[in-house]
């Protein structure tokens, strides 16, 4: 009887145990089809800690004197040692963090940030284009003039992407500029056409 | 199981004999394969494979690993892994990341122009320089191709001693140095134009008394260039002026391809072959003749292509003179007068067989005779290299000066070309005193002479030397026997200039950092010479050189460093130009009498006996570039086989041999023989076979391994020069049978319709297309159920003028290094998985003996009513709102649904993840515009949406519109004949709205009402209409 208990008993056991290690298999591997998408809040630790607060917000450096290739190619970039070396070959030298970038400068090695801001491969963003057009940094990157470590502001996903180039989410100065003659311009702003990022 | 049909008609144009066989197209197995997207089906393929590659995956492993990958995907975390981004220290102020640089360069030995593409800092893609005459922004597959050999994981990446031992540059120096002071030097090197580099070695041959220098290379136009040495004094190879010529006769001539400066010839060729619908009635061409042997490129584009046997050549072009002569229409030399008579039209025609007997010697004879000083007669290259090749260019030479072409369409005196090096005679003698042992070091630049020329036992004679030294690039034939490998620069890495023509000063810059410790040959002579190996030698050297030859030379009115950087920036200097004419005529030379003397009597070629030609083909060439991946899978533009080299014979020949494709011959000659498996190549006559060099090497890299078979050894070394053709062979069948991977069948369609080609005649009379071909070809109007799409803006198409497309394959090179298209490896393409984009389907019209041959680029033809579209369940591929086909690989999962719905089969599947193949620098070729496509991904064209892309935000940053022209796709960019248009279509002033609205248009299976975006413009042929369908393969 014993025996055969223990034996019910253990099969029962080993379908439960089935049961729910097949639906965690299985969400897990939805959760990887389908995964968030989005590092929305993702602020990691940098080699320096460089703070947009000080140098964006108290001294009101221009992004573009850092990020010089936003309005010229498809990246802001980072900036180059050499870009920090203009102001800090004479400001703050004293600072442990900027003597470690001055060493990087002296021996010609380059910093490594960690990327925050990152679409796939399969997506194309020209910042070129969305700078021409007058969109500000902050609509997309959030106020980085008082992030003391930068975080990801949008979600960055395409349905963010598109809210905007459908013109829901748009600018108002943008709609303005793209149907001058509306009063009360809808969109879109922007195509929509899936090979305008994907290629 | 077949029953012939009564009514079958055959088809006008065919991919292989078969197809003009009733009881093929009834066979149902044929119908069945032809009706599937792919021949073999999954499991059968990885099985195949299983069996043919030693090394691959068995399946059994294969399907574990997919088992264990799916599962460990499973449990993966889905946050995305840390990625880190490095800026520079300090940035370049000429580099912006993410925009791309060009360079104006050269590619030293063809002394092509190139623009060379640059993304921070590495080389990704090669363009012809616009600026140079010689390529006018256009490039061959060769050379574009070239990039891959910068980045090749086999290069040789520093100096070795024997048996490898690792050396310093120093040491090498110090050691080869004190060997040179000692003894007697002899330096072997390819043809090398460069003037500075010229300049260069005469320094170093006079720092060591008793050193000499040989430049050869029996695979270069030697021939011609002894040809007009005899003739008129001076060794060069002419210039033709093909833009400029009403009547071409080439005699195994390959000038559309093989041939040096091919670029310009083809665009020059082309400029007679352009057509306007609108003046129909008065429309002229150009009229070529090929007779050849081998079936090549320029023969395929010929009007009229003869097939001759190997060294029939002299035979040809003396029947065309005792024609001329005997008609009184010129005044042959006298001093042909002995030999002329036997080679009466009708003599020589029945001797060969010829297609159309002495009437057709007589119509060339007519033509050449009513087009006096506007004809070229050419004859040359590897494919004619035959024993008596001399003569026959002391034929032509005097064919073409009694018909005043000489000084007219034919100028060897401003525009020749300089660099066909050294005779046979010198590179005999080399060999002589290496045996003689009188040799002391001896030094091999750019040449492979082991493995070129087997008949000299080059490798024995190399043993003798007591120290040699190769200078390569990467591991050869040669540089395995040799005491010292020293590793040289990739021409990108390298400074450097070529002379290509007397005037013309073509500027070579590095544009990517040297990525092993090699160093330039130049450094390296500069270092043995002058004794200092400091970084900018060479450099400086050239710029000193440039300063002499070519800044004082012309009396430059700038200043030197202005001269300099301009000379850069352009990257050539035109000598010409700066004369004040840039494209000056040629002065008459007068044909020397006493040539004659070379020529032979005539006499009969033993009947029955077979003739062999050794050939080069479009992407391999003489084998130095074997080891590049993109051009051992490109397609042969005539055979359409990748990978191999195999023996071709006529149909005639084949049934008498009783072998069919891919069985095994020997082919033997003299003591040498060789397996070669068969391609049954219509057009050759049955008495000819004829085979590629550059395959089959003994060491090679990873790619290069078991490609093809090497034919050198059939190579006959006859009076002081290498004969390549009309070399008597025996054939015997093996039984064997290997499989070669040719793709014309891969995506053959159910006998639809699909190109169309007529004859001048034809075209003046009726321009339409409609009207002269299957309605089913060209409808004007399908009835439809589907509202039409709507276009507001731009809406892009294309338009390919099958007229001017030679076939090249050009376009396939550029697409693939502009679009990341992987490699897929020789039993992938034997299964119809090969990826490119845009592929050159061959068509063959008339008889199997001497056909037609029609070529027609086949890429996505961006429908507007697109099937594919309508069955993606995932909706991964859709229709953009400027008419593009798109697919979004982020969305595709594979079904392979549109794949099979495509009536056009352009779409291509990713059953693996080829780029992992791509190894250490080989990354460095991608271009990071386009998104690489992982396994399970369908990709296809995408009328290079990237560059769509580009010149919209060009538009934009200029605050204009998109205008005609400025928006090119990588295959239109690179095609020298300007065969492919492309464009916006709803803009009716645009080139490509023009060539849809000409007569000649139709699309692609229109009858499917798929409404493509790409329109095809009718073949158009100079010659007599001889095909009503069907009916002439019989004659």
């Amino acid at each position: 009887m014993n025996s055969t208990g223990n034996g019910n008993g253990g099969k029962s056991q080993r379908i439960v145990l089935g049961a729910i290690g097949g639906t965690l298999f299985l969400l897990l591997g939805l959760y990887y089809v389908f995964p968030t998408a989005s590092n929305q809040g993702y602020a990691p630790e940098q080699p320096i800690p460089f703070s947009h607060k000080i140098h964006a917000g108290q001294y009101k450096i221009d992004c573009k004197y850092c990020h010089s290739s936003a309005e010229k190619s498809y990246h802001a970039t980072i900036p180059a040692v050499s870009t920090c070396m203009n102001c800090h070959s004479v400001v703050k030298t004293d600072s442990p963090h900027i003597q470690k970038i001055k060493k990087a400068y002296d021996e010609g090695k380059a910093i490594e940030w960690v990327r925050i801001h990152e679409l796939p491969d399969h997506a194309h963003f020209p910042h070129k284009r969305h700078v021409a057009k007058g969109i500000s940094c902050q609509t997309c990157h959030g106020p980085v003039e008082t992030m003391d470590v930068v975080y990801q502001y949008a979600p960055l996903n395409m349905g963010w992407c598109l809210n905007c180039h459908k013109g829901d989410s748009a600018p108002k100065h943008v709609l303005k500029s793209t149907y001058p003659d509306d009063k009360n311009p809808k969109g879109p702003v922007a195509s929509v056409s899936c090979s305008v990022c994907h290629y | 199981m077949t029953t012939p049909n009564q009514n079958f008609e055959t088809p006008r144009h065919w991919i292989g004999p078969d197809e003009l066989d009733s009881s093929y197209w009834s066979d149902p197995a044929v119908r069945e394969k032809r009706s599937q997207e792919f021949h073999d089906k999954p499991i059968e393929t990885l099985e195949m494979i299983e069996r043919l590659d030693e090394k691959g995956l068995a399946r059994r492993d294969f399907l574990s690993i997919m088992g264990a990958s799916m599962a460990m995907a499973s449990f993966a975390c889905a946050r995305r892994p840390v990625h880190k981004i490095i800026p520079y220290v300090v940035q370049p102020e000429e580099i912006i990341p993410g925009v791309a640089n060009y360079y104006a360069s050269t590619e030293p030995e063809s002394g092509y122009g190139i623009l060379v593409k640059t993304r921070e800092g590495r080389p990704i893609k090669l363009e012809g320089n616009p600026d140079h005459p010689l390529t006018q922004g256009k490039l061959n597959a060769r050379i574009q191709a070239s990039l891959l050999d910068l980045y090749d994981p086999d290069r040789l990446t520093g100096p070795m001693g024997k048996g490898g031992k690792v050396l310093t540059w120093e040491e090498a120096d110090r050691e080869i140095g004190a060997k040179l002071k000692s003894g007697k030097v002899r330096v072997l090197s390819k043809p090398i134009s460069g003037e500075s580099t010229r300049k260069l070695m005469k320094e170093f041959l006079a720092k060591y008394p008793g050193a000499a220098w040989v430049e050869y290379d029996g695979t270069c136009l030697e021939e011609v260039a002894a040809g007009q040495a005899a003739s008129y004094g001076t060794a060069c190879v002419p210039h033709y002026r093909f833009g400029e010529a009403d009547v071409v006769v080439s005699i195994g001539a390959d000038f559309l391809e093989t041939w040096p400066n091919s670029i310009e010839y083809t665009i020059e060729f082309m400029k007679r072959r352009r057509l306007n619908s609108q003046k129909s009635a008065s429309a002229t061409m150009s009229k070529l003749y090929c007779f050849e042997s081998n079936m090549s490129l320029t023969g395929a584009n010929a009007d009229e292509r003869l097939p001759i046997r190997p060294g029939d050549e002299l035979k040809i072009v003396m029947a065309l003179m005792h024609e001329l002569s005997s008609s009184g229409k010129i005044q042959a030399p006298s001093a042909f007068a002995g030999v002329l008579s036997g080679y009466s039209a009708k003599a020589v025609a029945e001797e060969i067989g010829l297609h159309g007997g002495a009437k057709k010697i007589q119509e060339v004879a007519a033509k050449l005779a009513s087009a006096k000083g506007r004809g070229i007669v050419i004859a040359g290259g590897s494919s004619a290299k035959t024993a008596d090749a001399v003569a026959v260019q002391v034929a032509v030479n005097a064919l073409n000066s009694a018909l005043d072409n000489e000084g007219s369409t034919i100028d060897g005196t401003t525009q020749a070309c300089f660099a066909t090096g050294d005779t046979g005679s010198a590179m005999e003698k080399l060999v002589a005193d290496l045996n003689a042992g009188q040799v002391d070091v001896l030094i091999v630049y750019r040449a492979n002479p082991v493995y070129q020329l087997p008949a000299l036992k080059f490798a024995d004679a190399m043993a003798k030397a007591k120290t040699s030294v190769v200078i390569a690039e990467r591991a050869d034939e040669t540089s395995v026997l040799a005491d010292y490998v020293l590793a040289d620069h990739h021409y990108l890495e390298n400074w450097g200039d070529a002379r290509p023509r007397k005037d013309l000063w073509s500027l070579q810059q590095p544009v990517i950092a040297p990525i092993h410790s090699t160093r330039s040959f130049q450094d390296t002579i500069l270092a043995w010479t002058k004794g200092n190996a400091s970084g900018d030698g060479w450099h400086q050297y050239l710029k000193n050189s440039w300063k002499d030859s070519v800044y004082s030379a012309y009396g430059i009115s700038s200043g030197f460093d202005a001269f300099w950087e301009g000379s850069l920036r352009d990257g050539v200097f035109n000598g010409y130009a700066a004369r004040g004419n840039p494209n000056p005529k040629g002065s008459k030379r007068s044909f020397k009498g006493d040539a004659a003397g070379k020529i032979p009597k005539f006499t009969a070629a033993a009947k029955d006996q077979v003739f062999l030609s050794l050939y080069q083909t479009v992407a391999m060439g003489d084998g130095t570039q074997a080891n590049n991946p993109w051009l051992q899978e490109m397609p042969d533009p005539i055979s359409t086989i990748t990978w191999d080299n195999y023996l071709n014979v006529g149909p005639g020949l084949a049934k008498s041999l009783n072998v069919k494709t891919n069985d095994v011959v020997e082919v033997k000659a003299g003591d040498f023989k060789v397996d070669l498996p068969v391609n049954v190549q219509p057009g050759m006559h049955d008495r000819a076979v004829s085979a590629a060099i550059g395959y089959g090497h003994s060491v090679t890299g990873r790619v290069s391994k078991n490609c093809g078979w090497n034919v050198m050894g059939l190579v006959q070394w006859i009076g002081g020069r290498a004969a390549y053709a009309g070399v008597p062979v025996s054939l015997r069948r093996t039984g064997k049978s290997f499989r070669l991977a040719q793709t014309q069948w891969h995506h053959a369609s159910e006998n639809r319709p699909i190109i169309n080609d007529i004859t001048l005649a034809e075209f003046k009379k009726d321009p339409t297309t409609a009207n002269h071909v299957d309605p089913h070809l060209r409808m004007k109007e399908v009835p439809t159920m589907w509202k039409r799409h709507e276009y507001k803006g731009n809406r892009w198409a294309m338009a390919v003028d099958l007229s001017a497309c030679t076939g090249c394959g050009a376009c396939v090179i550029g697409c693939q290094a502009e679009n990341n298209i992987p490699v897929v490896g020789r039993d992938n393409v034997r299964v119809s998985r090969e990826m490119h984009w845009i592929r050159i389907d061959r068509y063959y019209a008339g008889s199997p003996e001497n056909p037609d041959v029609v070529f027609q680029p086949m890429m996505c033809q961006h429908c507007e009513n697109a099937p594919c579209e309508t069955v993606c369940p995932v909706i991964a591929t859709v229709h953009g709102e400027d008419g593009l086909n798109q697919q979004i690989y982020n969305r595709c999962v594979g079904t392979r649904y549109c794949q099979n719905n495509c009536p056009y089969k352009v779409r291509r599947f990713n059953f693996f993840d080829h780029w992992k193949q791509y190894s250490g620098t080989m990354n460095m070729a991608w271009n990071p515009d386009v998104t690489v496509r992982s396994r399970g991904i369908m990709e296809k064209c995408t009328f290079c949406v990237q560059r769509i892309q580009e010149g919209r935000h060009k538009a934009k940053d200029q605050g204009s519109k998109v205008t005609d022209g400025m928006i090119q796709t990588a295959c239109q960019q690179t095609c020298a004949a300007d065969a492919i248009v492309f464009g916006d279509i709803n803009d009716p002033n645009s080139r490509v709205s023009k060539m849809a609205e000409d007569g000649r248009a139709f699309r692609v299976l229109e009858i499917l009402n798929t409404r493509p975006s790409v329109h095809y413009l009718s073949k158009v042929r100079n010659k007599e209409p001889n095909h009503t369908k069907g009916s002439d393969h019989h004659v």
